[in-house]
């Protein structure tokens, strides 16, 4: 049940990956030609060309949680034994949910804040606090994500997989 | 001054260790940033670091330089660039080698990765290299080393970070990298020279092609040369802003890869989120970096620096190479793009206080991450060469291949050190 849930959410988020980017590539290139070709600039795409983004860095967070590829130096790592290597997957996986799960709290606190002084973007009047709530919501699920990993590694569900370059 | 000396040194730890760099950055960052604002203010500032980066207009170039870069790969642009350079340089004494810099440099005018330049490259032009019994040494240096302009050539992700960090215009740095670029391309041409006078081997050399077929063999360059036209272009005459010049790139190279047939909906499926994902990797690495270089301006470690120069009466050029050496010292243990992550926020105040002009002293920086792309042992760029090539070339050859290369990589950092000319006669000549 809990990895149909992982899988399903999986999927939806490289879905939504796709098309926000996909969407970044048309909103420039439907502008450019617009104001160029025929003088009809898209109103507004300043501001939603910045929440896509927004949207679309966050919704990569938990991927790259999940799949571990942060960028990390692993010039000393290499040398340790296989059952060091385990516990500071162990402990790496579990400062990283701690960290994630800080951000998430404090995107959270930032959009109340964005609520509360009801702030909007200028020339579309989007709200921002929803961006925020969204953004602390996916840090929230990579906090998970990663706390998942580190229970995996601790009762040997995850396999350690040793690279020899690791971008 | 204690505060900041222990973060710098929690950080070189907990990376060490293999704490993610983002995130050992951003705890660093924070931790440090309690002791002196205070917990409530640096915890507001995790919500606004991680907020308000992420809504960046100029940021948006990111991704759309990097999916312009994964579709150049995937529409096979460089086997054509290769044949066309090959085309014209066949019948010199290491014309392959030769083609493969020129291949790696017109690769880069529209990919803004070392990593992949020299990863796509090596598939091209390895096995040719081998085919015609190249020395191992010379054929893997060429490519480690010629992969590296992909960084300094524009479009190029680490100058958008830079810009990001120091607030100077992206497209000034990108036409900024144009003629160090160039110089890059020559040296390298330069250093092959070398490595055959010094390699006793006879090189096999190929009839030269008649005139007709080089210049049929131009017609495989089109795209790359449009897409670079209408990109820099774009930014050099003002038509575009750098994130428009990006989308449009990104779409241009799109067409291309559907033009050439060469993309399913499954594989447009994984560049896209292939993308994403990197963009988020970047990103987080950039949330982590302000962070960090945040605590450490707050905690004084560029007024420090400055009492600590002026007592040894340092000039800019004398802080320039101190510099370079720690890069060189960094290149050893930290990969290049969090180098400079790290280290940016923390020069880039001193050199301007000294006067020195931030675009240069970016370009300046891109060389010497270039540098240390491939200098032993970590040499990011001759690892993943290693990775492709896996047990017929020894790691010890491959450096051993690199080193003309460095030599010669070196030489350019300082004539750009010593002629700041070179580096900003396109930005300072730019139509307004």
């Amino acid at each position: 049940m809990l990895n149909y849930i992982f899988q399903t959410s999986n999927k939806l988020l490289l879905g939504l990956c796709v098309i926000s980017l996909t969407a970044l590539v048309l909103i420039t290139v439907i502008d450019v030609l617009g104001r160029y070709l025929l003088s009809l600039p898209l109103p507004g795409t300043t501001e939603i060309t910045e929440i896509i983004l927004g949207a679309l860095i966050y919704i990569g967070l938990p991927y790259i949680t999940r799949l571990e590829e942060h960028v990390t130096v692993s010039l000393f790592t290499n040398y340790f034994s296989n059952s060091i290597i385990k516990i500071q997957k162990i402990v790496i996986n579990f400062i990283v949910s701690v960290i994630l799960f800080i951000i998430a709290r404090q995107l959270y606190m930032h959009g109340l804040d964005l609520n509360i002084y009801n702030e909007i973007t200028t020339f579309l009047q989007i709200p921002k606090a929803p961006i925020a709530y969204m953004m602390a919501t996916l840090s929230m699920i990579a906090s998970i994500i990663a706390l998942c990993n580190s229970y995996k590694y601790l009762f040997n569900e995850k396999k350690i997989i040793i690279n020899e370059v690791k971008q | 001054m204690l505060t900041w000396i222990i973060g710098l040194v929690l950080v070189m730890v907990m990376i060490a260790l293999g704490l993610p760099i983002a995130f050992s950055m951003a705890a660093i960052g924070f931790i440090g940033l309690t002791f002196i604002i205070g917990t409530d203010a640096s915890l507001a500032m995790i919500g606004q670091v991680f907020f308000d980066n992420g809504m960046n207009y100029t940021l948006s170039i990111l991704p759309l330089f990097l999916l312009m870069g994964n579709f150049v790969v995937k529409a096979g642009l460089a086997d054509e660039l290769y044949s066309a350079a090959n085309a014209w340089l066949r019948h010199k004494k290491g014309g392959l080698a030769m083609a493969t810099i020129i291949a790696c440099g017109g690769f880069s005018s529209v990919c803004g990765s070392s990593l992949a330049t020299t990863a796509t490259m090596a598939k091209i032009a390895l096995p040719s290299m081998k085919k015609y019994n190249y020395p191992d040494s010379l054929a893997t240096g060429v490519i480690a080393a010629g992969g590296t302009l992909g960084i300094l050539i524009p479009p190029s992700m680490i100058l958008v970070l830079y810009g990001i960090i120091t607030s100077q215009d992206i497209g000034q740095l990108f036409l900024a990298g144009l003629i160090p670029g160039l110089l890059g391309i020559i040296g390298y041409i330069i250093a092959i020279k070398i490595s055959i006078l010094l390699n006793k081997k006879s090189f096999q050399t190929q009839t030269p092609l008649p005139f007709v077929k080089k210049v049929k063999s131009l017609k495989g360059v089109t795209g790359i040369i449009l897409l670079f036209t209408i990109v820099m272009g774009g930014i050099y005459t003002g038509i575009f802003t750098t994130t428009e010049a990006a989308g449009v790139g990104a779409f241009g190279s799109l067409i291309i890869v559907m033009l050439k047939k060469k993309i399913s909906i499954k594989s447009f499926y994984e560049i896209l989120i292939e993308t994403v994902k990197v963009t988020s990797m970047l990103f987080f690495l950039l949330f982590g970096a302000i962070l960090f270089s945040n605590f450490i301006n707050l905690a004084g470690l560029p007024n420090d620096l400055q009492n600590f120069l002026s007592i040894f009466n340092f000039n800019i050029y004398t802080l320039l190479i101190g510099i370079f050496i720690i890069y060189l010292i960094l290149g050893m243990f930290l990969e290049s793009l969090s180098m400079m992550m790290l280290t940016v926020p923390i020069f880039y105040p001193l050199v301007q206080a000294m006067g020195g002009n931030l675009i240069w002293f970016g370009i300046l920086v891109v060389v010497a991450v270039e540098i240390s792309l491939i200098t032993p042992p970590i040499g990011l760029n001759v690892h993943v060469l290693k990775t492709l090539v896996k047990d017929k070339v020894s790691l010890k050859t491959i450096f051993k291949g690199v080193m003309p290369f460095v030599t010669i990589d070196i030489i350019r950092l300082f004539i750009l050190l010593l002629i700041p000319g070179i580096t900003l006669f396109i930005p300072n000549n730019i139509i307004p």
